[in-house]
C-alpha cells in the first residue's frame, strides 16, 4: 500500500513537473477558533486514494497538489497521513494523545514524529490510534478522549474524530455509509 | 441411565432427607419433586446449591418446545441470541455453563455456545441447573454451572406417547415417545420431527427474518437388570437443516445463509452393586457433532464459502460410591477426555487430552446439618494441571434452612483459542489461535498481508486456563400458609480471563487477532424467588435478581480517569457512576407465573411474565468499556400463555407465545413475534 502511495506520489510529482505549476504555497491562517468539518469523504468508492485537507485554510487540497506543502492532514478509510516524512514534502508532525479536547491548552514541545516506514504518526490499528473497531458490530468508533496534536511548524494543532460514518449518528451500523470524517480542530500559534 | 444421572448428581451435592414437599410443584401438579438419586429419593427443596429445577408437567404445561423459551422464564437465567441461544448465569457468558444430557456433556460449541435449540423439551423429564462453580465435581466450563437434561426413562409398563403440534404462523412438529419393560429389558424410543417454514418481520424489505427449517431427533434408552449388574445404553441423534434463505439484516443488503447440523452420542455403563450400599459404575461415552454453514453477503455464492465443522468426544469414568456409615458418604472416581477438531476455519489441531480424578465426602455430623466436600484434580496436554476443591453445606431448623457453598472452577483455553485460523471474508479481519499465530503471521507477512504488528503481539505466549472462585450464601424460609422464601446471594471472581485482541494491522486496513489473558472480573448479586399456593387450585410463584457484572481492569482505567465517553456530542471523562458493568448483563431481572387448575373443566391455565432491566448491548463508542452512553438493549417485558385440557388420555394445548409482540431484528434475532401454537398429546398406558 505505501508503494502504490509512492507510485502516485511520484506520478503526480511527474505530473507538476510536466505542466510546470508552481507550487501553491499555504499561507497559514492561524486561529483560535475552534473548526468542525462535517462528513470528509475519504476514498468512500474504497481506490485506494486519499482525501486532502488544509487545516490552515480550512479547505480540501486537490488531489493535483498532493506533492505540495498545501495540505497538512489527508485521509483513506481509516488511515490519517501528515505532511511530511514518507508523506509528503511538508514538516507536519504528529502524536496521540489521551485527553479532553477543551482542556489541552498547552501543547507538548515535543513527542511529534513524521510519517516514516515503521510507523505513521497517528498510528493505525484498532485501540492504537484514533479508532477502536467494534468486533461484534463491525464498526469504527472515533474513541472518546483520544486526540491528534500537530506540529504545524510555526503552529500547534489539535483534533478531535467525531465519527467515520456520514451524518455522524450515534449509534453507527456496520451497513451506514462509511469513511465520511466528522472532527473538530484547533490550530494556536506557538 | 438413571444411576448416571444419580451419581453425577450426587457430586452435585444432591443430599437431602424426605422432608418438606415442594407445594408449588405438588398443588401444580408437577409431579415428583425429586431429584432421582440411587439410595433414596432427594428433595429438591433440600439442596445445598442454588438450582433451578424444572419438572416434565411444568414443561408440558407451558407449551414450550425448546429449551432456550422454558429457560428464559426461570430467575437468573438468561437467554442471549448470538451463535444461538445461549445461557447466562450469574452474569456469565454460555461458555462457562457446562451443557449435560443424562449426565453426559454436549460438546458443538460456536464462539463458546451451545445452542439451546439443540434441545427439544417434549423428550425431557426434568432439568436441573445448578448454578455456582461450587456445586459440582466437573471439569472444565462448569464454572458458572451446569444445566443437566434429564430425558423420560422407562418405566415398568409399556407406555405411548403421540404428539404433534402446529405453530402459527410458521411451524409444525409431530412425533410419539414408546417405552416398557420386556424380559428385564427396559426401553424407550423417542423421534420427533420438526418443519418451520421461517418468517418474515418486514414484506417490504429484501430477504426473510429467519429461514425455512428441519428438524429431527431421535433418542433411544435401555437398560438391563443382571443380578448385582445393570447395563445401561443411551443413544441419541440430533439433525438440523437450514437449506438456504436470503436473512434481511437492519440496513443494507441481505446475506444468504444455509446450513446443516448433526450431533450423534451414545453411551454404555456397567454398574455393580455390592452389599452395604456399595457401588461401582464404569460408563463410556462418545459424542460427535458435525456442522457446516454457509453465510455470504450479497447474492452470489459457491461451495468454497461452505465452512464444515466437527468435533468429537470419548470419555470413560469409573466410579466408585462407598458409605461408611450413617454419617459419611464418600465417592470417589477417575476418568479420561479425547477430544478432537476439524474444521476448515482452523488450522490441523492436535487431540486434546485431560485425564481426572474426583473425591466427594459427604458428611452428616448430626440430623439437621449436611456438608459436602470435594475436590477434583485435572491434568491436560494443553494446559498442565488444575486442583479444584470445593465445600458445599446445609442446616435444617423447622422454619429455615441455611446454605453455602464455595468452589473454584477452571477453564481451559478451548480449541479456539489455541488454533482457530480464520479470515471473514465480508469484513476481512483475521483472528489467529495462539498455537498458531506464530507460523501464520510470518506466512502472511511473506505475502504481504501484514503491514504491521502491534506492541500486543508481543503479549501472545502460552495461554493460562480461566480461573474462578465462587461463594453461594443463602436461606430458604417457610412463611407458613404454604408459602416459601428463598434468598441467595452470589459472589464469583474470574481472573486470567481469555481475551480476543488486535495483534497486527493487515494491510487491507483490518486487523488480525489472537488471545491474551489479562482481565479479572466480578459478578455478584442477590436472587429471590417466592412460592405462594394459596389455595388447591391458585398458586403463585415470583422471582427476581440483582447482578453487579464488573470488569476489574476497565473500572480501574476509570478512576485514573483513563477513559473518556461522549455524551450529546460532548467527550467527558468517563466516572465510576456511567460504569454499566459488562456487556449483555441486565442488572435487574424479574419474573412471575400464576398457574389455575380449573378442575370441573379438565383444565389448567398457566400465565408467565418475565422482565430484564436495560443492558449494554454494544460498546457503541469504542472506549471498550461497557458505559451508559453506548447502545443498550431496552428494558424488556415478555409473557406467555397457555392453556391445557386433559381427558383420559387426550391433552390438548393452545398457547400463545410473546403476547405483548416483541420483534425486532436487531435486538431479537430468531424472535417471530406473537404466535401460537396448538398442540395435542395423546398418551397409553
Amino acid at each position: 500500500m505505501k508503494n502504490r502511495f509512492f507510485l502516485a506520489l511520484a506520478a503526480l510529482v511527474v505530473f507538476a513537473a510536466c505542466t510546470k505549476e508552481e507550487p501553491n504555497i499555504a499561507v497559514p491562517q492561524l486561529s483560535e477558533e475552534t473548526i468542525q468539518v462535517n462528513d470528509l469523504p475519504a476514498d468512500t468508492g474504497s481506490t485506494n486514494q486519499y482525501t486532502f485537507y488544509s487545516l490552515k485554510s480550512q479547505q480540501l487540497v486537490a488531489r493535483g497538489d498532493s506533492a505540495s506543502a498545501a495540505w497538512d492532514i489527508a485521509f483513506q478509510g481509516t488511515t490519517i497521513r501528515v505532511n511530511g516524512g514518507i508523506s509528503g514534502p511538508g514538516s507536519v508532525k504528529a502524536q496521540m494523545i489521551s485527553g479532553l479536547f477543551y482542556e489541552l491548552v498547552s501543547f507538548p514541545e515535543g513527542g511529534y514524529s513524521e510519517d516514516a516506514e515503521q510507523a505513521l504518526a497517528i498510528p493505525s490499528g484498532s485501540g492504537n490510534g484514533w479508532y477502536s473497531y467494534n468486533q461484534e458490530a463491525h464498526t469504527i468508533n472515533a474513541i472518546p478522549g483520544r486526540l491528534i496534536l500537530l506540529d504545524l511548524g510555526t503552529a500547534y494543532g489539535k483534533i478531535e474524530i467525531i465519527s467515520y460514518y456520514k451524518g455522524a449518528p450515534e449509534n453507527p451500523t456496520s451497513a451506514s455509509p462509511s469513511r465520511y470524517y466528522t472532527f473538530k480542530y484547533q490550530i494556536v500559534n506557538k | 441411565m438413571k444411576s448416571i444421572v444419580t451419581s453425577l448428581l450426587l457430586f452435585c451435592s444432591v443430599w437431602l432427607n424426605g422432608q418438606n414437599a415442594n407445594y408449588y410443584s405438588d398443588t401444580l401438579g408437577l409431579g415428583e419433586v425429586v431429584v432421582s438419586a440411587s439410595r433414596t429419593e432427594k428433595k429438591a427443596s433440600d439442596l445445598a446449591l442454588p438450582a433451578v429445577l424444572i419438572y416434565g408437567k411444568q414443561i408440558e404445561l407451558s407449551g414450550f418446545t425448546q429449551l432456550n423459551e422454558i429457560l428464559a422464564e426461570q430467575t437468573g437465567l438468561m437467554i442471549s441470541e448470538d451463535h444461538g441461544s445461549g445461557i447466562q448465569i450469574q452474569g456469565f457468558d454460555p461458555e462457562y455453563t457446562m451443557m449435560l444430557v443424562d449426565g453426559e456433556p454436549m460438546i458443538g460449541r460456536q464462539a463458546g455456545v451451545i445452542d439451546l435449540k439443540r434441545i427439544n423439551l417434549r423428550n425431557v423429564a426434568r432439568i436441573e441447573v445448578i448454578k455456582g462453580s461450587g456445586s459440582c465435581l466437573y471439569g472444565s466450563d462448569a464454572m458458572a454451572g451446569v444445566i443437566n437434561i434429564i430425558t423420560k426413562s422407562p418405566g415398568e409398563e409399556l407406555r405411548l406417547n403421540v404428539f404433534g403440534g402446529q405453530a402459527l404462523p410458521q411451524r409444525s412438529d409431530i412425533g410419539f415417545n414408546i417405552g416398557g419393560k420386556n424380559a428385564g429389558l427396559g426401553w424407550q424410543l423417542f423421534a420427533n420431527y420438526e418443519h418451520s417454514r421461517g418468517f418474515d418481520l418486514d414484506p417490504n424489505a429484501d430477504g426473510i427474518a429467519l429461514g425455512r427449517s428441519r428438524t429431527g431427533s431421535v433418542q433411544l434408552k435401555n437398560y438391563y437388570q443382571l443380578g448385582d449388574y445393570k447395563l445401561q445404553s443411551n443413544l441419541r441423534y440430533y439433525h438440523n437443516v437450514f437449506p438456504g434463505d436470503f436473512y434481511q439484516v437492519n440496513e443494507g443488503r441481505p446475506f444468504y445463509s444455509a446450513s446443516k447440523t448433526a450431533d450423534a452420542s451414545g453411551s454404555i455403563s456397567v454398574e455393580r452393586r455390592f452389599n452395604k450400599g456399595i457401588k461401582t459404575q464404569f460408563r463410556l461415552y462418545a459424542s460427535q457433532y458435525k456442522a457446516s454453514a454457509v453465510l455470504v453477503e450479497g447474492t452470489s455464492f459457491s461451495d468454497d464459502n461452505n465452512l464444515p465443522f466437527s468435533q468429537q468426544l470419548l470419555n470413560p469414568e469409573f466410579q466408585f460410591d462407598y458409605p461408611y456409615s450413617a454419617k459419611s458418604y464418600f465417592v470417589a472416581g477417575a476418568g479420561a477426555r479425547f477430544e478432537r477438531l476439524q474444521s476448515a476455519n482452523y488450522s490441523a489441531v492436535p487431540g486434546m487430552y485431560t485425564q481426572y480424578l474426583f473425591a466427594q465426602w459427604q458428611y452428616r455430623p448430626w440430623e439437621q446439618m449436611e456438608i459436602i466436600s470435594g475436590a477434583r484434580f485435572d491434568k491436560g496436554n494443553w494446559f498442565g494441571s488444575r486442583l479444584n476443591p470445593k465445600i458445599s453445606f446445609i442446616q435444617k431448623w423447622k422454619k429455615i434452612k441455611l446454605k453455602g457453598s464455595y468452589g473454584y472452577g477452571f477453564k481451559t483455553p478451548d480449541f479456539r483459542q489455541l488454533y482457530l485460523n480464520f479470515t471473514n471474508t465480508a469484513v476481512g479481519y483475521s483472528v489467529l489461535g495462539t498455537e498458531v499465530i506464530g507460523r501464520e503471521i510470518d506466512q502472511l507477512g511473506q505475502s504481504g498481508q501484514v503491514a504491521n504488528r502491534l506492541a500486543a503481539f508481543d503479549q501472545v505466549g502460552n495461554l493460562a486456563p480461566e480461573i474462578s472462585r465462587s461463594l453461594n450464601l443463602g436461606f430458604s424460609l417457610n412463611l407458613g400458609k404454604k408459602q416459601i422464601l428463598d434468598v441467595n446471594a452470589f459472589h464469583n471472581h474470574i481472573e486470567n480471563l481469555i481475551n480476543a485482541v488486535p495483534v497486527a494491522q493487515k494491510s487491507n486496513g483490518q486487523f488480525l487477532y489472537s488471545y491474551v489473558n489479562f482481565r479479572s472480573i466480578v459478578t455478584r448479586g442477590l436472587e429471590l424467588n417466592y412460592t405462594y399456593n394459596f389455595t388447591q387450585n391458585w398458586s403463585l410463584k415470583a422471582g427476581g435478581q440483582y447482578l453487579q457484572a464488573r470488569d476489574n481492569d476497565a473500572r480501574k482505567r476509570v478512576s485514573a480517569g483513563e477513559v473518556f465517553l461522549r455524551e450529546n456530542g460532548q467527550v467527558r471523562r468517563m466516572q465510576l457512576t456511567d460504569d454499566a458493568g459488562l456487556i449483555g448483563r441486565s442488572p435487574y431481572a424479574a419474573n412471575a407465573s400464576l398457574s389455575h387448575s380449573l378442575k370441573k373443566l379438565n383444565s389448567k391455565i398457566y400465565l408467565r411474565w418475565y422482565w430484564r432491566s436495560p443492558y449494554p448491548f454494544v460498546d457503541s463508542n469504542g472506549n471498550e468499556v461497557a458505559d451508559t452512553q453506548d447502545e443498550f438493549f431496552p428494558s424488556f417485558h415478555n409473557i406467555n400463555l397457555s392453556y391445557q385440557w386433559e381427558r383420559g388420555p387426550v391433552a390438548l394445548s393452545l398457547s400463545i407465545r410473546n403476547v405483548l409482540n416483541n420483534n425486532s431484528l436487531r435486538y431479537l434475532p430468531g424472535n417471530p413475534g406473537r404466535n401460537f401454537y396448538l398442540s395435542f398429546n395423546y398418551k397409553i398406558k
